[in-house]
């Protein structure tokens, strides 16, 4: 399975990473060899096998939906990069004439 | 001996009787860490100050005359993707440099209750995924058995303050070896519970299916006191299960006739000979303890390692999504939103990380899912069946831990596919949620060996008992 330099930019746009020229290549290259070693789990014939995505069954496990005061609110908000009247800020979602 | 060369029990035996003081045995560890750690670059933070503190309290209890308990007063290492409040947490990453955890995890918690003294954060591969320590931003940490090797990893800064005496043991977490391949590295215990005994609350989720927090010390012993003080129900980590383990009552059990597999896939073209003969050597001293050797089958071995490197980059590729830039970590100067994701993420994290959210962006992307994620979880699901039908047949299993010793800094760096084979006999344990131990078995060229056991689901004292009567014959 082999993997090009279209495809790697549209999973860094999909993951939302920067990459440049040089590593688009060299991901490429790298996660192209990494997916040959994948195809080895064809051999196995898993017709009628159930998925497992965890190792115990787990049941949802259900609370009181209540309000319980986080103590920690000025130490979360002192991390954020930007604040303004207790909010984090960010730049515009939208620029003018620009679409996303 | 020097105060930070002892092990948990006998630090604990020392203050209880008054030999010494928690106050001496944390400066003993300081000391160390001040004369090494700039060559070894095991901590990222150390706090020294606190420990101090929290030393001098304890202390003070023992001239009291309170009885203490065992970690009591004994200085722990934490893995730098275990949330410490109020002091520093990056997980080895640029993208957390600067940030300050803001609440305890459980297990940090649970410690602080049995009245831990917190010598800092350990160095590791960057958000845990590397397997020699040379992913992680702030540099690589050193094998203190020869200072050009690695020390493995993910936990690598957590081996080596233990394997050189800067800390009398450590926390480290492990997704597919990473606390058991660089325990086997660095000549040290490192054991890995089953999925579900610890609480992951306030550890930095890489794949949340395999993660789980497990310790590093210079014996058996002391990963069972470890084990028996971290592990527990938590409301906080619903994967978490009731069932509150006593290991350390069965330690010195009789094996006789226990029922020990060796698993022949466990022993591969590829792997260096003279580790696999001392680890032969090692499995053939089980026999002293009266115990059955076995000859069992995994079929399914060859294809964990696969099923997991499809598996867990899907997961980091979600877990990591968070990474972003808005509400806490780095972020990049940039024009609008979508600008400051990107360059956020991209100048924030490192190499390997980029290529794992990449790869799981991938095999759960349209089109790719089934033929790569569903497979996989299919897979994982005859991984664990494999190991079911062996349980039947025998108590415990017993493999080596890596298939080489430490090699160079640098030597697998460049070949992402070379480094994921330095977790070949790990990570089928985290496939399968198993629990598991390495205790050191010798060496070679001057490096350790480890030789690993894997217990049934929950049944930590059967392979820790083992693990414990192995240690002392070896």
């Amino acid at each position: 399975m082999s993997i090009n330099k279209d495809q790697i930019e549209h999973l860094a746009n999909l993951a939302r990473l920067g990459i440049n020229e040089e590593e688009k290549e060299k991901f490429a290259e790298q996660l192209s060899s990494i997916l040959d070693y994948f195809e080895q789990l064809k051999e196995l014939n898993t017709d009628n096998v159930e998925p497992m995505s965890h190792v115990f069954d787990l049941h949802d496990i259900t609370r009181e939906d209540k309000v319980i005061d986080c103590k920690v609110k000025s130490k979360v908000l002192a991390e954020a990069p930007e604040l303004e009247k207790k909010q984090v800020k960010v730049k515009a979602v939208f620029d003018q004439g620009q679409e996303h | 001996m020097k105060l930070n060369e002892l092990n948990i029990q006998q630090v604990h035996e020392g203050l209880s009787s008054k030999q010494f003081s928690s106050g001496e045995v944390t400066k003993a560890c300081f000391d160390k860490i001040k004369e090494k750690d700039e060559d070894l670059n095991a901590f990222i933070t150390i706090t020294e100050d606190r420990a101090q503190q929290e030393a001098a309290k304890i202390d003070a209890k023992i001239k009291q005359g309170t009885k203490i308990k065992v970690l009591e007063g004994v200085p722990v290492a934490i893995k730098d993707n275990i949330m410490l409040s109020s002091v520093k947490a990056t997980a080895g990453s640029n993208i957390l440099s600067t940030y300050v955890a803001p609440y305890d995890a459980t297990v940090i918690e649970k410690l602080k209750k049995q009245g831990s003294v917190f010598l800092g954060k350990t160095n590791m591969d960057e958000f845990a995924m590397g397997g020699s320590g040379e992913t992680s931003f702030f540099g690589p940490a050193r094998n203190p058995h020869n200072l050009d090797k690695v020390p493995g990893g993910s936990s690598s800064g957590s081996a080596v303050a233990v394997a050189s005496n800067e800390s009398i043991y450590a926390l480290g977490s492990d997704t597919g070896g990473s606390v058991r391949q660089p325990a086997s590295l660095c000549g040290i215990v490192g054991f890995k519970p089953t999925y579900g005994r610890v609480s992951r609350y306030g550890l930095m989720a890489m794949a949340s299916s395999f993660d789980q927090i497990g310790c590093l010390t210079k014996t058996v012993k002391d990963s069972a006191y470890v084990f028996e003080s971290i592990a527990g129900v938590d409301k906080l980590d619903s994967t978490t299960v009731d069932k509150k383990p006593k290991v350390l009552d069965e330690l010195e059990k009789d094996l006789q006739g226990l029922r020990v597999g060796v698993p022949k896939e466990f022993f591969v073209k590829g792997m260096d000979p003279r580790v696999e003969m001392q680890v032969k050597s090692s499995i053939d001293k089980l026999l002293k303890l009266g115990v059955e050797l076995v000859e069992v089958s995994l079929p399914k071995t060859a294809y964990a390692l696969a099923t997991y490197y499809v598996l867990m980059p899907a997961e980091v590729s979600s877990n990591l999504a968070r990474y972003d830039g808005v509400r806490y970590g780095y972020r990049a100067d940039s024009g609008n939103l979508l600008e400051m994701y990107l360059k956020s993420r991209s100048q924030g994290f490192g190499e390997e990380v980029r290529r794992r959210v990449m790869l799981g962006t991938y095999v759960l992307s349209s089109g790719y899912y089934d033929a790569y994620y569903k497979k996989a979880q299919q897979v994982r699901r005859l991984i664990k069946e494999d190991f079911d039908n062996v349980f039947k047949q025998v108590d415990c299993l017993v493999t080596p831990t890596s298939p080489t010793v430490a090699f160079d800094i640098g030597e697998k760096f460049d070949n992402p596919m070379t480094m994921y084979l330095a977790d070949i006999f790990t990570v089928s344990v985290n496939v399968a949620g198993l629990p598991g131990i390495s205790l050191p078995c010798g060496q070679v060229d001057k490096l350790p060996v480890g030789l690993q056991f894997i217990g049934k689901h929950f049944d930590e004292k059967t392979m820790l008992g083992l693990a414990h009567q192995v240690e002392n014959i070896l």
